[in-house]
């Protein structure tokens, strides 16, 4: 719940942003620079929070089966079926042995021109429910992902207008969560592929000194040294 | 809500008869509890020409059971070499529900649909394990189910034309889910005749 992980959709692309803070025990930062993408094929990938080892476990699976496809087949599967692949594997897990609890981004640029909407991007939850958003989160980042998204999201989003977007809420993050996101891993992926972008880091916050007016108590004030 | 499964989700759907045409219409909410996280999660599935399925419930179920469906219904298609009538859906359905009699799937379920030739109508409800209804005039399923109730109830008439239909079913669904916190951000309304089937999208209040 406290690692982040968001999705926005822009015009040719998908951008996909991840926390980097590893924590344990609800206090210590382990790590700062936890890798939470899993590449599916050379255009699409997947973000993947939640319980650690269910999270690797689960990804690479699915990663490695949509490699297996592209070696048996020759074709790489576009992003909505790789995201209804995924999401048939976690609701057939759902009610199995074992079941993961981890909750998934998944977003590429599809390379089949007969697609309608190329730039695709999901969100699949821990029990299997698949949408497609123009802003997707999941975990406490979520309540600031999707409120800011509603606000600054519009039809075909620029490169420069989604990073804009995406370090206010980076900035939100620093401000507001006691599991303070060190650094942002951002990725992107357009038609010529998965690139990794510049970390984002959110704004350092300015506290005003408290002034020495403050350390005056009301018998300081009462003048008894006449 | 607390942890009641069934409404982890939200969503609500209402399908109502006329005369030789029926209307399924389903809001477009899509939350976790008492978040929203999406508004375009429509839970209305068409198989075949004149055949739709609402399902309501667990998101994961409500997808789960519609991709499950879609499976037999395109076996029976194949293997028949014919379309599927709205009676054999909806026993196909509640077949596929009872199999998880004993771990079911969160999800109630309504089947509407139309036979082109003779414009008989075909309203029908399920519970989550596949209890079988009767061809009832208007059904709902969902959070917001007992609101809708009422107010269907009150704009129904017998025999109405597709045009009074819509304006039923739509009054009907638009102020029940505004009393329902988990339902609402938008709804669509299908109509469907003998020759055509016409999809509107209502806008309503979008919280």
């Amino acid at each position: 719940m406290v690692e982040s992980i968001i999705g926005i959709r822009g015009k040719n692309f998908v951008l996909l942003a991840q926390d980097a803070n590893t924590t344990k025990y609800g206090i210590l930062n382990m790590k700062f620079d936890t890798n939470r993408l899993f590449k599916l094929s050379e255009h699409c990938a997947m973000l993947a929070a939640g319980e650690p080892g269910d999270v690797v476990q689960f990804a690479e699976y699915v990663g490695k089966n949509i490699q297996l496809y592209k070696m048996i087949n020759g074709i790489e599967l576009s992003p909505y079926a790789c995201a209804n692949f995924t999401r048939h594997e976690m609701a057939t897990s759902l009610r199995s042995r074992n079941s993961f609890l981890a909750n998934l981004i998944v977003g590429g640029y599809s390379t089949n021109e007969r697609d309608q909407q190329r730039v695709q991007l999901y969100s699949i939850d821990y029990l299997g429910a698949m949408v497609s958003a123009n802003v997707v989160a999941h975990g406490f980042c979520q309540f600031f992902a999707l409120g800011i998204g509603d606000r600054f999201w519009k039809e075909d989003l620029t490169v420069e207008e989604a990073l804009a977007m995406l370090q206010i809420i980076v900035n939100e993050l620093g401000k507001r969560m006691a599991a303070y996101p060190h650094c942002v891993f951002v990725r992107i992926i357009d038609e010529k592929g998965i690139h990794v972008l510049d970390n984002m880091y959110p704004e350092k916050i300015h506290v005003a000194k408290p002034s020495e007016g403050e350390l005056q108590t009301t018998a300081d004030m009462m003048d008894i040294h006449t | 809500m607390g942890d009641d499964i069934m409404s982890y989700n939200g969503g609500v759907a209402l399908a109502m008869k006329g005369k030789e045409c029926v209307a399924i219409a389903c809001d477009k909410r899509y939350g976790v509890q008492n978040r929203t996280i999406a508004t375009n999660f429509t839970k209305i599935f068409q198989y075949g020409d004149h055949c739709f399925v609402a399902l309501c419930g667990l998101a994961t179920d409500v997808q789960t059971v519609s991709e499950r469906l879609k499976f037999r219904t395109n076996l029976y298609e194949l293997r028949e070499q014919r379309k599927l009538k709205p009676i054999v859906l909806y026993n196909m359905l509640t077949n596929l529900l009872y199999e998880r009699r004993f771990g079911p799937y969160f999800v109630y379920a309504l089947v509407a649909g139309l036979d082109p030739k003779t414009g008989e109508t075909f309203v029908y409800d399920s519970d989550n394990i596949g209890a079988i209804s009767d061809n009832v005039n208007l059904a709902t399923v969902g959070t917001a189910s007992d609101f809708i109730f009422g107010l269907g109830e009150l704009f129904f008439k017998p025999n109405m034309n597709p045009d009074e239909l819509f304006e039923a079913t739509s009054q009907a669904l638009l102020n029940g889910v505004d009393r329902d916190s988990a339902s609402g951000w938008g709804a669509i309304v299908y109509v469907i005749e003998k020759d055509k089937i016409t999809l509107r999208e209502l806008k309503g209040r979008q919280d």
